[in-house]
């Protein structure tokens, strides 16, 4: 055990470091983006009205990936790479962590897209997407060469900025049908299991604990933290889909593309009518801890693998997410685009657990070995 | 390359030094006399000896009454001799010419026994020509103290010790500025700072390299962590009463003579809109004038953008009702919105401008002018639309409720990038320039502490006296971001003992 | 340096940034109403009000232009009315929305689906069928109107009225009952009369088509039906004279009982009500009395809901929901099915009346 310790090279000064309850922020930011806006309507596709359940199921799930996550960190030594180089050697090792690097910068993308995809559809049917990109970039450059601290600083902002947003809940629910919110439960295991690994793809984003976990101050501290932070997501994912529920019939939501928007659409306050123009406004607060911490993550990965400076492997991944963000557009590409992601993140939470084995069989044969 | 020259320059900068040094007194002496004020005579009769000073410089009360009567009645065969018979507190005999330069240069007067002779006898005469104490003008309370700091350090640290008699108040002077050799004093409790602070300040302080430190502010700019920022890293305040709270709480104050300002450090961008009448009258009075003053700051900022995003890109926004408001007063101007409040905006810096610059009467003349004829004038003949001139009336009115006047600047000007944000991408833009400015000051720190506290890093015990102010009875700490040694302000338990009914 | 090339480039961004087409309130005609009618030839003939704001408008009232043109599609009646238009159109502020029965009768599919399309409408438009035709309504002010414009006036016309004796209706509501499985929805009737315009009944939707309509008198027991709601009056005969039911609070509750394959419904309703006038009635007001009137409305709403469900059975609609109600509470729900036995539903209302004040004189 203390062998495997001492390998530990990172060190991180106690400046940079965040203490536990920020996890929560972390967690909590990063599995809300883009997704939210419109996971309703592939729920209903699947499990129609008794999708609710689909979301606890996948909480439940998440809730012991987390678990999981910890397990593999507590004695891994710090990071994934770490993990990786550990059990799979210095280059099996050094590919996964890669994959994971491209894994994080594909999630990046997918929410840089689909919010422009949003603005599109919504606000600026013309808008001048690599003028858009360009500005949005540089602004992630300014937040993400700041470091993790700001980075965390950011996911905090936008917890707190989100939270006005969920008020607005009333407004649908108030000129909802409440007699749609009735269990029962006329779907099959297999409908509401499918209808879970759709909620799942939007869940994803707690996988970034095992890149900055040796930035958490007294990390065995910060479980709780995470746990409630999934909790707390699963509980807002829920709340959403009962509020489309309220408002919208099943069959209307098949149709509705983006549900959470559409809801904004009645809120209205004797200066302001349509708020959904600001809800998307402000929904840049929501997604810009995404696209941090994505790039963050991704850029951390290389600079731990090849010891390079970070900032140059910051500045050559925003090109390389640049120029595809600002040339994609059109819904089937975006719509190609979110589920490769989505597959992508599910076969990462799927591939945890094996991690887990192959790591705990690696440390008793390393074990044996010594003794 | 650029290091290389910039070694050559200090090189250069050693050898003057050293040549200065080498300056004797008399070469002293002679540059001193191309002036006119400088006044040097040899005493006749039996002490022969020759007094120098600056006549402008120096009391000649002091001369007359203590010096020259002693000197012309007995007679003295060393400088020591006469130092023990001049009835003057704290002179110095030295041979020391920098100190003999500083000196003279300040008023003292300089007594020499022989022309040529090295050791001289500098007898403090400092005569200064200083304002009397005044109510502050720019950081005005209706109620509490009404001092306000002036320009010498000397009545500056009176009046902070005199609100804070303590022993452990400390107090370290450096002399800083190559050419103005300003005192400048580091002031800090001993036992509640946290050294590190006074280590940064001190730090810093010394690697001044500047010729010239005529205000605080020069400080304030050159000490900031991020001199590109437009929020002022250091608490600028006028008020004693102030500086002292600061102090108690573990701050570090940093006076310049000359200045009648105050820096404390570190602070928050929280607490550059808290006033100190926020502690004179109770606490949910405070809070309710905390959250209008924070509620006018965001008006301030956002009313303007807001509207050029509304008008221009989302008219879906309005309102039915205010619609027709909106439209009609709009329907004759030839101008887009953006240009309509540029120039609104540009007009209403420019009376504020006018009216900083003009003497007092006449500045308040021109706000009249300013605000009625040519804002009548300007709906009048169809330029700007009525809305939002009083859009733009409010925001600069809100804008003046800051407290401290350089966050006032500050907000002054960070409306603009909004404006153009709001005409690029309407409420998108002005959601991405928020953002901005809310990751610089994240970014941000006040001599190495987050200047975005309360809110990041979250500690909810600081939030206590910043957005919100709660009773000093639930302030039993110290704020957190000092960091302090001594954090317990009270006893917690006897402060908030309760009591039962009839007790 | 770094600063500065962020600097020129934000500038240069910033002016590229005039290629989003952007115009200013004033500048754009925001249609307020739009309404449709059948034209010649199968096309649709579109009518359009677009308020005209004076300068510096102090208390000046606001005209309307009106524009008419005739297409294929809407989004065509769009364009054709852009023809004839200076100012660019924008429909984001669509308040009012019209169709003639005509059209209605024959279908209106592709126009909700376009409404529900498109991200500029607003949710909270308001519905509503013309019997005549909708250009008369939209370009005739009604001369008794308190409102400065046409659009104003419908649209506060529906407004009030929706919180008396007609239901809530908006797009919204429109279209979740249009798209919901087991539920139909339903549109006010408005007609034109010789200086007014007059809300006037409602009328069915079976799909896109109006199926079915009831006058004006029927909708107050429609809306017991609905839903709970705290305004409204109904008159009521009772021994010779009428009687106006002033209501203070309605509360409407379903309940399911049976199987799946042959289900109940037990509608309950709870009605508390004023009684401020009475005409032709000679009578003291006593408790006794109050009982006599509750049991005389109680069987006035009972037979009209009655009428009502009777009706919507033979045309095959279900503006009630009973259908969607079933869905959610029952598994196993299937449609067709529901729709071959929905002729035979069992609906039981049970209504309650009951008489609280009889105004501030007895």
């Amino acid at each position: 055990m203390n062998k495997l310790n001492n390998t530990n090279s990172l060190d991180i000064p106690e400046n940079y470091l965040v203490t536990p309850m920020y996890v929560f922020f972390l967690i909590h930011s990063m599995q809300i983006g883009v997704g939210i806006l419109g996971f309703e309507k592939y729920l209903v596709e699947k499990a129609g009205y008794d999708a609710w359940i689909s979301i606890l199921i996948a909480g439940v799930f998440l809730h012991l990936i987390l678990w999981m996550i910890y397990r593999l960190l507590q004695n891994g030594g710090g990071d994934i790479v770490q993990i990786h180089k550990n059990v799979f050697g210095k280059y099996i090792g050094g590919f996964l962590s890669l994959v994971f690097s491209l894994y994080f910068l594909l999630l990046t993308f997918t929410v840089i897209i689909t919010f422009i995809e949003v603005i599109k559809v919504w606000v600026f049917p013309s808008l001048q997407v690599w003028i858009f990109v360009f500005v949005l970039l540089s602004l992630v450059y300014y937040l993400v060469s700041g470091g993790f601290r700001v980075i965390t600083g950011v996911c905090l902002i936008s917890v707190f900025i989100g939270l006005p947003l969920l008020l607005l809940k009333y407004f649908p629910v108030q000129a909802g049908h409440s007699l749609n919110v009735y269990p029962v439960i006329s779907h099959s295991v297999t409908d509401i299991l499918a209808a879970t690994k759709q909620s799942i793809l939007s869940f994803i984003g707690l996988e970034f604990l095992l890149i900055y976990y040796p930035f958490i101050k007294n990390p065995a501290k910060s479980k709780k933290w995470a746990h409630f932070a999934v909790f707390y997501t699963t509980m807002i994912y829920l709340i959403s889909l009962i509020v489309t529920f309220v408002y919208f019939s099943e069959e209307q939501l098949k149709q509705v593309l983006w549900g959470t928007i559409s809801a904004w659409k009645i809120v209205e306050f004797p200066f302001i009518e349509r708020f959904e123009y600001v809800g998307i406004a402000m929904w840049l607060y929501v997604i810009l801890p995404n696209i941090c911490l994505g790039l963050w993550g991704a850029t951390r990965i290389p600079k731990r693998l090849f010891n390079i400076k970070q900032k140059y492997v910051l500045i050559a991944f925003i090109l390389v997410l640049f120029f595809p963000a600002a040339i994609l557009e059109g819904r089937p590409v975006i719509d190609a685009v979110n589920n490769l992601s989505g597959q992508a993140g599910f076969y990462v939470l799927l591939y945890i657990p094996v991690l887990l084995v192959l790591k705990t069989i690696s440390d008793k044969v390393r074990k044996k070995r010594e003794g | 390359m650029w290091k290389w020259k910039r070694k050559e320059k200090s090189s250069t900068e050693q050898t003057q030094q050293k040549s200065k040094q080498k300056k004797s007194l008399t070469e002293f002496i002679q540059s001193l006399q191309n002036s006119e004020d400088f006044v040097c005579y040899s005493l006749g009769g039996e002490n022969e000896c020759t007094i120098s000073y600056i006549k402008t410089m120096s009391d000649s009360k002091i001369l007359n009454r203590s010096v020259l009567p002693i000197l012309n009645d007995g007679i003295f065969q060393s400088i020591e001799e006469i130092k023990q018979n001049i009835p003057v507190e704290n002179m110095t005999v030295t041979e020391d010419i920098d100190l003999i330069q500083e000196k003279v240069m300040f008023g003292y007067i300089m007594i020499q026994l022989s022309n040529s002779a090295k050791e001289v006898l500098l007898i403090p005469a400092v005569s200064l020509e200083a304002r009397q104490v005044s109510i502050p003008e720019v950081e005005f309370s209706v109620v509490g103290p009404k001092e306000a700091f002036v320009e010498t350090l000397n009545t500056n640290i009176n009046l902070i010790r005199k609100r804070l008699p303590l022993p452990q108040l400390t107090i370290k002077e450096l002399t800083i500025g190559k050419v103005t050799k300003t005192r400048v004093a580091v002031i800090f409790v001993d036992g509640v700072v946290d050294p590190k602070n006074v280590e940064t300040v001190t730090q810093r302080l010394e690697d001044i390299e500047f010729d010239q430190l005529i205000d605080s502010s020069f400080i304030s700019q050159i000490l900031a962590d991020n001199s590109n920022s437009p929020f002022p890293q250091f608490l600028d305040t006028e008020r004693p009463d102030r500086v002292v709270s600061n102090l108690i709480e573990g701050k570090v104050a940093i006076m310049a003579d000359g200045a009648p300002h105050a820096l404390t450090c570190p602070t928050t961008v929280v607490e550059l809109f808290g006033a100190s009448d926020d502690y004179f009258v109770p606490w949910h009075l405070a809070t309710v004038f905390r959250l209008i003053r924070l509620f006018a700051v965001i008006f301030s900022v956002l009313s303007t953008p807001l509207y050029v995003a509304v008008l221009t890109y989302h008219h879906e926004m309005i309102p039915g009702e205010l619609m027709a408001t909106i439209v009609s007063s709009r329907a004759d101007i030839p101008f887009p919105p953006i240009l309509e409040v540029i120039v609104l905006e540009l007009t209403i810096e420019l009376l504020r401008e006018a009216g900083a610059r003009l003497p007092t009467k006449i500045g308040q003349t021109i706000g009249i002018v300013g605000g009625i004829v040519i804002g009548t004038a300007a709906v009048d003949a169809g330029l700007t639309s009525n809305v939002l001139l009083i859009i733009v009336a409010l925001s600069a009115l809100a804008s003046f409720t800051t407290p401290i006047y350089q966050i006032g600047n500050t907000i002054r000007l960070i409306r603009f990038p909004f404006i153009i944000g709001a005409q690029m991408w309407g409420l998108i833009g002005v959601s991405m320039c928020m953002v901005f400015f809310i990751g610089h000051l994240v970014k941000l720190q006040s001599i190495g502490r987050p200047f975005f506290e309360p809110i990041y890093p979250l500690r909810v015990h600081d939030l206590k006296d910043s957005f919100v102010r709660l009773p000093f009875s639930k302030q039993t700490e110290r704020p957190t971001l000092m960091r302090t040694k001594d954090s317990q302000r009270m006893d917690a338990s006897r402060a908030n003992a309760k009591r039962d009914i009839d007790e | 340096m770094k600063a500065k090339i962020f600097l020129v480039s934000l500038i240069a961004v910033s002016l590229l940034s005039g290629c989003i087409d952007h115009s200013s309130v004033e500048e754009n005609a925001i249609i307020q109403m739009a309404g449709y009618d059948k034209g010649e030839n199968k096309r649709i003939r579109g009518t359009v009000s677009i308020p005209q704001y004076e300068g510096s408008g102090e208390g000046s009232p606001a005209t309307e232009v009106y524009l008419t043109a005739s297409a294929d599609g809407v989004k065509e009646v769009e364009e054709e009315i852009q023809k004839q238009s200076s100012k660019p159109i924008s429909i984001g502020k669509l308040s009012v929305t019209l169709y003639s029965m005509e059209l209605a009768e024959e279908g209106i599919s592709d126009i909700i689906d376009i409404l529900s399309r498109d991200p500029r409408i607003s949710r909270n438009m308001f519905l509503g069928i013309v019997d005549g035709d909708t250009k008369d309504v939209i370009e005739s002010k009604p001369s008794s109107s308190q409102e400065s414009t046409s659009s104003r006036h419908l649209k506060g016309l529906i407004d009030t009225n929706t919180q008396y004796n007609f239901p809530k209706t908006n797009l919204h509501r429109f279209l979740y009952s249009y798209y919901a499985e087991g539920m139909d929805p339903f549109l006010p009737i408005i007609i034109p009369k010789d200086s007014t315009v007059e809300l006037d009944g409602l009328a069915f939707f079976k799909g896109g088509a109006v199926v079915g309509t009831i006058p004006e008198s029927k909708s107050f027991p429609f809306r017991m039906l609905k839903e709970n709601f705290k305004r409204g009056m109904q008159k009521i005969n009772f021994e010779g004279g009428t009687i106006m039911l002033d209501n203070i609070g309605s509360s409407v509750n379903y309940e399911m009982k049976g199987t799946v394959d042959d289900p109940e419904f037990d509608i309950k309703i709870d009605l508390k009500a004023e009684v401020n006038e009475m005409v032709g009635i000679n009578r003291e007001a006593t408790p006794a009395l109050a009982k006599e009137i509750e049991k005389a409305s109680v069987d006035f709403f009972e037979k009209n809901a009655d009428e009502l469900i009777q009706m919507f059975k033979e045309k095959e609609i279900d503006p009630l929901g009973l259908g969607n109600f079933a869905k959610t509470r029952k598994r196993n729900f299937d449609l067709t099915k529901w729709k071959d036995n929905y002729s035979d539903l069992k609906v039981n209302v049970k209504i309650n009346v009951e008489i609280t004040e009889y105004g501030i004189f007895s």
